[in-house]
Parts: C-alpha cells; structure tokens; sequence
C-alpha cells in the first residue's frame, strides 16, 4: 500500500483522515491507483489533484522515487508501519508516511521536541544545547527542525552525550538547509534520522515549516520552546502542541529582549517557565506539583565541582552571582583585582566549566 | 661623487648627483638633461632669478647634465646646487672641493625647506663631504651625528661662504632629548577599561599585534592612541629610521622619541598605505615603522590593502615598484586594528538591540578571516559599559608612565634573551623557536593539553597562546612561562574575546 | 609719409640713439637670405641684433608688443643665420628698440634688452 500513500501525499498533501475515508469504500489498497479517477471521484478530490495523480502515475514517478530512495539509503515509513512514531498517530492530522534517513528514535522512547529561534542569543543556545544533553542522559529522543540556531544547538547537545535525535525537515530528507548543517545532518543519520514528508528534492517552501512543526510536537510528549520571538514559526509549534494537548514548557527569557518576547509571553499564557533541566525530565508532569513539593535535594541542578576554589575565584564567582554579563573592567574594578588576575581566572574556571562568556567581552557563572 | 653635487632620493636613501655646467657662447638658453622631471625643468627659471638677484647674469648657451644619466631627477632640491654650479661656470665663484647642496630657490635668492635632508646628511656623513641644506632643515640634520653641514639662508649666504668672504658656522650635533613621552591621553586618564588597557600593555611588550573588538563608543579609538603613550622612547637608531622615512615624505620635523602613531581610513588606497605612487613616496605603512599603524573599521579595509600589508607585517620592510624601480622602505610597525562585533555594532550590547540577520554575522565574520588575522596575536573585547557599569568604575588606574616602564623592561629582556637567535620580540618567534626557547613551568603542559582540548584550539593558536604567554611572564620579569601567565594568555584567543567557548555539556 | 618711410625715420631714430649709449653700430638694414635686421651693433663685449618698432602717438598698442611670437622666431633665425655667417664665437642677444614719435616731431627711445630671455630658459630652437 505504499505506492498509493505516495502518490497521495505526494499529490494532494492530504492526511490520515483522506486514506481512512479510502478504506472505508471497503476496497483493496491496489484499487486506490488501479481505478484510478473512478475512485478518486467518490473521495472528492479536487479536479486539480487528480491532474496531478494522473500526470505522476503515467509519467512513473512512483518507481523513479523508489529507485532513488534505495540509492539515497532513504526508507518510506507509512503510518500503518510499526516504526511509525506512536505519538504522531494520536494527532488529528497524522502524515500519511515520512520519508526517512537513519533510524527512527526507538518507538519506546520518550521524546522531546526543542524549537526556538535562528537567530538565538549565547544564552538560549547555551540552554537548548543543555536540554539536548539532558534528554540524552535521560534516554529521550530529542525532536527538533534541523535549523540554525535554537535547533541546531539542541540536535548538538543531544549528539554529544550519545543520545538519539531526529530533524524533521521542511524539505526533502537530501536537500542539506541551511548548507552549514550538512556535517550536523551526517551525525544525526549516524544518532538518529533525518525525516520528512515531503518527497525527495523538495525545497523548503515557506508553507512546508508549518506544515512540518505538527510532526515536530506530534512526535513528542513535550515541547521545550527555548526563544522565540512573536509572530515566529516556534509559536506556531507551540500553539500545535498546546492544540494537541502536548505539554509545553518555555525558557524564561529577558523582558527587554524581543528575541524571548513571544517564550515569556507563553509562560504568562500557562505554559511551563523551564527554571530547572530536571523539572522536565521528572516523573511528575504538573508543574505545580512538581515545583511545589520537590526538595533542594532534588531541584538541584547538577553543579560541576565547586572544590579547590582560590581566594580570587571565590570572589569572582560571588561577584559574577550578584551581577552576571559583567565585564572584566567592572569585575576587576569591584574585586579590587587587576585585569590580568581577573582574565586568568575567568579563563580558568571557563576551561572547569564554572563561568562562561555570555557575550562579547562579558561573562557570567553558570548559576 | 665629484665637484657640486646635489642628490637625488631613492626610497629613504640619498643618492649624490653631480651638476655639471657648460656654458657655451651665442644666444641665452639653458638645457637641462639627465632624466629631470617638470620641476627640476622649472628650476632654470627659479635659478636664473635668483642668481640675477646676485648680479649675476646669465650668458650664451647653457647645459646642465645631471649625472647619472639615467636616474630619474625630481622636485626642487636640486635648484640650489644648479646656481651654485651656473655661479662656478661663470666665473662667480671658484670652488674645487666637493660638497652637497640643496634647497629650492625663491625668485629672491632666499631658500626653502626640502625633503630628504635627513637622507641627504647620512649620505654626507659617508662621503666626508660638506653640505648646504636650507635654514629651515637645519634641525633635523643637527640629529645626524658627525655630519659638516652647513645651514643657509640664502644662495648669497652660499657665495660668500664659498668665496671665503663671510663664513657660515657648522651646524653642530643636537642630539633628540630624553623628554618625557606625552601622549595626548594617558592610561590613568581613561576610566575602566581595565581589559583593554591590559591587553594594549602585552601587546606594546611583546610587539603583538591586536584586535580591539567592541560597539562603536566603546572606545576603542581613544585606547588606541593612548598606546602611543606606553611605548618606549625610540633609541637613537630607531629614531634615524623614523627620520629619515619622515624626512623622505616630506614630513615636518618632530625632535621627539615617542613613536609614530599613523592611523589610516579603510578608504585609503594601498598606494597610500604601503607607499608608491609616480614618485614612490613611503606610505603609512613606513610612516608608522618603530611605532603603531592603527586601522580601525578592520573588516571594511579592502582584500588589497590588507593583502599588500602581509609582507611588512612579516618582514618589516616593504617594496614599492614601479616602471622607474623599486625602492624598499622600512615598515616595521605594530598593527592596532579594531572593529565592531557585528556589522550594526551592538551585538552583545547592554542598552541597544543588534538588528544583524545570522546571515549579515556570518559575513561579517567571514570578512574579518582576511589574510591579515593570523597576524594577530592578541583579542581583546571592549564592551560599551551601560551607564550603571560606568558609574560603578572607579578611577583610571595606573598611569602611562608606570606601564611603559614594565614595557620597557619587559622588551629589554626579550632583546637579551632572542639576540643570538636574531629576534627583537616574541612576537617575531617562529613555531621552532617556541619550542625550544620558551622554558615551561612543570604544570604548564598538562594544563594546556587540557586547555586545547576543551578550547578545541589549533596548532597556530597554540603557538600564539605561547608567545602571548611569554610576553606575560616577561611583563613580570619571571625566568619561566606559568600557568597563571598561560590561562591569561588563552583569555585573548580570538574565540575567547567573541564569546564562543565556555560549551558546557 | 608711407609705412617704409615711417620706419625708416624710426631706425634712424634708434640708431643715432643707439652710438649715443656707446653701442658701435656695426651695420643697418643687413640683409641675410629673405630677412633682414635693422641694427648690428655690440654692446661692451656682446654682439647685439636690434629690432626696430616705430610707432607714432595714438596709434593702439605700444611698439614693442607688435613683435609677436612668429616675428621673434623668425628673427632668430635670421640672426643665427647672420651670427653662423660671420663665425662669431661670443655670446649675443637680441634687443628690442621702441621708437615713440608724437605728432610734434618729439620722439623717445624705450631698448628691451634680451628678448628672447624671457622665453622658457631661454630660446630651446
């Protein structure tokens, strides 16, 4: 039943829901393309799509895919498939097949979508690298859209720590955008997959982004939106999981920063504020009861090694706690220190993992 | 060289040009020959006036050869030894002796100043030959330690000396004084910028060049001119070179050791950088050799200008050529370049929002990886401070005086310590040198392997960590390279000063 | 009075003028090939060719400037050619001699001495 859910999705872009009405006609998959317009007109498809099926039957594009498929070492997965993502059969408007290269995230795990902005500020990719990382210690799949930015950094950490990923793109799975991503796209073929259900060699048309965010959160139990300006594709995304009743967590941003405007608007509108890594891989799922009732013992994030602090860096970090994103002039003005002690101990404690450089020129702990 | 001679400038050196004058009888006229470009050719109107000024009238048919034939001959210096051999030629005066001359006549006899006395002394100086230079010159050649020199008011001050009549006294030797430098801004008189002063002081020490990196209003201009202040004074050699460069430019006179400071606009021509042009003249290049070439806006420069800077910044030296030659000129400078973080300028800024697209960044950051950015040992970042950061900073620091005495001291060890390889400063070490000739602390290889692990750093950057490193240690007058010297130097890695390492994972 | 006659006045003027400075006239209305010069004379010890120019009071432009840029070729190649014929080794000039008469019969001599000097470094043909 492959080539007719090919045909169909590659034609009319239609769901789940236009095959479901196929079957209901009680007649054997082969039909769907043996009887061709006949069948086609008591489903009510558009004059327009039937063209075009008609067209790409007799032109033998179906084979031509397939053949390119098997060079590509890309798979068809239909939804009737049992590597099909269990999450995505539950949304209203399941894909009727992906296109995949790798392998998909193990059907057992757990998985969480991350999505944000292209365009991030050090921080929100500092954070989206650190759920990807985390999810992977925690054996999540980590979902996201293989761009720039938020994406890429969350596909990175996940990476980094040996877990799984899958990029889910607006193009076909052998187009490489943006073309910076294409030794990232390697290792998440090697990690995990990269899918899409748009055919081989389609590029990314702006209408397929949102298209392709319903698969992003379908596929996963929860959302993470890191940054994410109004008016922007994660939005969408997180209107989608919200629609489908996925949880959605957001990074709380900066006030006077546009490029977290629309997470921070989220958090007001009830989505869950991320304030701690752990809070969204607990067992608990309600935020208030898992805020309210866990202890210190298990909030706490966990810290790299505090031991063997010098006098100095106990200082800077005890200055960089009260005023993060401060300078060396400022750091070295207040610890009475001179700039040479202060950038030898910044660089220090950034090669032990305890501050980081969080802008040009400035500098913050990683409290 | 041989009777009256006058010179010729080829790139900072002085070439003597003997003037030879035949006067034949029949109609007036002179003829100029040996290569004389328009104002050497303009000079017989000039001469003629001035010499008739004198009483003297030019008879019958003149030639005047300029000897060598085919070098090219050009500007005004040349006038006064022309009169002084059309005067010899007529019978006004007599002279056997050799002797250098040179000035541009005014149509009243009186001379003016001219480029290339330095040149012109140091060449006198060689040949044991007196030489005339206009009053005007005469205290930049005072510079020039045993010279006879001669300094003139006039073509009729010349005669009379010549003719034994009235006897000009020699100039004597003055060398520069041991002032104090000033620059226009000191150190102290700079709030904050603590980071920034610091690396400027590495840099000055160890003769690295630098990258400043901050949103415009930062300061970074300012920063940049006060390092003229924390170099040390220039020696007496030093202070030839910049002389005479000077002098070849055409420059006015400055009897001061503190080192040039020339900063030039990313609309400049290479030729006005790296120097050429119809008359070869130095560029800015040369103009700032022994002291700092300042390039702000770095990434707008063109791929030229920057392209033609690789060779001085290798070999401190540069050629021009040109269909009449090339000449070499001294080009040894320390590159202070400086840009903004992102093409708008406020990425990472405290009060304005950066409106850069990635793709604008990405650009940018590509633009800046030109040909010159290995040449840069030194990144530092100077964040505009919000308004409560600054008011928060305490005073200026130390000032430039204190700092340019660790500089010093700091380079005379370097100079001790590389003589017998035949280096001046760290910065100059080759990758061999480093490993063999930089002494490590016990703890210092583990902790950079650590470091180029987590940094993922390259080989080149280590080797510049290492250098930086050096220079840090000699700053502190220390015998061997520490961590603590080794963990500031990774602080101005260029990936350190943009914000880009510190990945947790 | 036609134009020769008037300027024959006019030499006559400079000539007599001319010997009063102590200038030896040595001849007058020379002719060498198609030109000829008005007055050969020496001054000291150079040999002087002297053009004449007449004009009377009234008339446009003073006298001197009547000699343009070809005359002044002309008449150097005419005193070359004059000077080469009597092998003469020694420096020469040119001058120009402006003889002013008024309509009362007083006239004044003006002598533009070198001439050709004033051209760029000298006459370069």
């Amino acid at each position: 039943m492959i080539r007719p859910l090919m045909l169909l999705n590659k034609c009319a872009r239609y769901d789940v829901r236009m095959w479901k009405r196929f079957e209901a006609l009680g007649l054997p998959p082969e039909a769907f393309i043996d009887d061709g317009p006949s069948v086609w007109d008591k489903l009510e498809i558009t004059e327009r799509n039937k063209d075009a099926m008609s067209r790409a039957l007799s032109s033998g594009w179906i084979d031509r895919e397939l053949e390119t498929c098997d060079r590509l070492g890309a798979r068809i997965v239909t939804f009737a498939d049992a590597m099909f993502p269990p999450a995505l059969l539950k949304i209203r408007d399941t894909p009727l097949l992906l296109y995949v290269r790798g392998n998909m995230p193990p059907a057992e795990n757990k998985a969480i979508a991350v999505v944000g902005t292209r365009r991030c500020s050090v921080y929100g990719e500092r954070t989206a690298r650190a759920v990807g990382a985390r999810a992977a210690e925690r054996g999540w799949s980590v979902i996201s859209g293989g761009a720039k930015g938020i994406d890429g950094a969350a596909h990175t950490g996940c990476i980094e720590s040996d877990g799984v990923t899958a990029a889910v793109l607006g193009t076909g799975v052998n187009v490489v955008y943006p073309s910076e991503h294409a030794g990232l796209f390697g290792r998440i073929i090697e990690r995990g997959a990269l899918c899409s259900e748009f055919p081989l060699g389609e590029n990314g048309e702006a209408w397929h982004f949102p298209r392709r965010n319903r698969i992003i959160t379908g596929f996963a139990s929860k959302t993470v939106i890191v940054e994410a300006p109004h008016k922007s594709g994660a939005m969408i995304t997180a209107g989608l999981a919200a629609e489908e009743g996925r949880e959605v967590w957001a990074v709380p941003g900066r006030i006077d920063d546009g490029r977290c405007a629309g997470s921070n608007r989220l958090i007001f509108d009830g989505a869950m504020p991320l304030i701690d890594l752990e809070l969204l891989f607990g067992s608990k799922s309600r935020y208030a009861e898992t805020y309210l009732f866990t202890d210190e013992e298990t909030a706490a994030p966990a810290r790299p090694e505090r031991k063997n602090l010098t006098d100095g860096e106990k200082k800077i970090l005890s200055l960089l706690a009260v005023h993060p994103d401060n300078t060396i002039d400022n750091l070295a003005d207040e610890a009475k220190m001179s700039a040479a002690d202060v950038f030898q101990i910044i660089t220090v404690m950034s090669l032990r993992g305890l501050v980081f450089s969080s802008g040009p020129g400035r500098y913050s702990s990683y409290d | 060289m041989k009777g009256i001679c006058g010179i010729a400038l080829r790139g900072t050196r002085a070439l003597a040009i003997e003037v030879e004058v035949e006067i034949t009888g029949g109609l007036f006229s002179i003829t100029v020959v040996g290569l004389p470009d328009t104002a050497v050719k303009e000079a017989r109107e000039r001469v003629r006036a001035a010499l008739r000024g004198l009483g003297v009238t030019l008879k019958g048919r003149i030639a005047i050869n300029l000897a060598p034939a085919d070098f090219p001959k050009e500007g005004a210096l040349l006038d006064l030894p022309m009169a002084i051999g059309l005067a010899r030629a007529s019978g006004r005066i007599e002279m056997d002796d050799n002797a250098i001359f040179m000035g541009e006549l005014a149509l009243d006899g009186r001379l003016r100043w001219v480029r290339g006395a330095v040149p012109a002394a140091v060449l006198a100086r060689e040949e044991k030959t007196p030489l005339f230079v206009p009053r005007d010159n005469e205290k930049e050649v005072a510079l020039v330690e045993g010279v006879e020199a001669y300094a003139v008011n006039s073509l009729l001050d010349v005669m009379l000396h010549l003719r034994g009549e009235k006897m000009i006294p020699r100039i004597g030797h003055k060398p520069a004084a041991d002032e104090e430098i000033t620059a226009e801004t000191d150190f102290e008189d700079i709030k904050g910028q603590f980071a920034a002063k610091r690396a400027l002081e590495i840099a000055a020490a160890g003769h690295h060049n630098i990258l400043m990196t901050g949103s415009p209003g930062s300061g970074k201009t300012l920063l940049a001119r006060a390092m003229k202040g924390i170099l040390p004074p220039l020696s007496d050699d030093e202070m030839m070179e910049v002389l005479l460069v000077r002098s070849t430019a055409g420059m006015p006179f400055e009897p001061s050791r503190a080192r040039p400071f020339r900063s030039a606009h990313h609309t400049a021509s290479a030729v006005a950088i790296c120097g050429g042009g119809a008359n070869m003249r130095p560029g800015e290049v040369s103009l700032a050799n022994r002291g700092v070439l300042f390039l702000d806006e770095f990434p707008e420069f063109s791929r030229d200008v920057l392209e033609a800077l690789r060779e001085p910044l290798q070999d401190g030296a540069i050629t021009v050529s040109r269909a009449a030659g090339s000449v070499t000129y001294p080009a040894r400078v320390l590159l202070i370049t400086a840009c903004n973080p992102c093409p708008c300028g406020f990425s990472g800024d405290p009060a304005e929002r950066c409106r850069c697209s990635q793709g604008d960044l990405d650009r940018y950051r590509k633009k800046l990886s030109g040909p010159i950015l290995d040449r840069i040992d030194l990144h530092v970042s100077v964040p505009r401070l919000s308004p409560e950061e600054l008011v928060s900073l305490g005073g200026g620091g130390e000032n430039s005086a204190a700092v340019r005495a660790r500089v010093q001291s700091a380079r005379e060890i370097q100079q001790k310590r590389w003589r017998k390889l035949g280096f001046h400063c760290n910065a100059e070490l080759p990758e061999r040198a480093l490993k063999r000739g930089v002494k490590l602390d016990d703890d210092v290889r583990p902790f950079l392997a650590d470091a180029m692990k987590s940094a993922r750093m390259s080989g080149r950057g280590f080797s510049r960590v290492l250098r930086v490193a050096r220079t840090i240690a000699d700053l502190e007058g220390a015998d061997k390279v520490s961590v603590r010297h080794v963990a500031e130097s990774l602080s101005y890695r260029e990936e350190a000063a943009f914000g880009n390492y510190g990945w947790r994972k | 009075m036609n134009h020769l006659e008037f300027g024959a006045s006019g030499e006559d003027i400079a000539a007599s003028y001319l010997s009063r400075m102590g200038w030896r006239i040595l001849g007058r209305n020379v002719r060498v090939g198609r030109g000829e010069l008005d007055i050969i004379a020496t001054d000291g010890g150079e040999l002087v060719i002297v053009e004449v120019r007449t004009r009377r009071i009234g008339a446009i432009s003073p006298s001197e400037t009547t000699v343009g840029p070809k005359k002044i070729k002309n008449l150097i190649k005419t005193a070359r050619r004059y000077v080469n014929s009597i092998s003469y080794n020694g420096n020469w000039r040119i001058d120009v001699a402006a003889v002013t008469v008024t309509s009362s019969g007083e006239w004044r001599v003006e002598i533009f001495e070198d001439v050709t000097r004033g051209m760029e470094g000298g006459y370069m043909g």
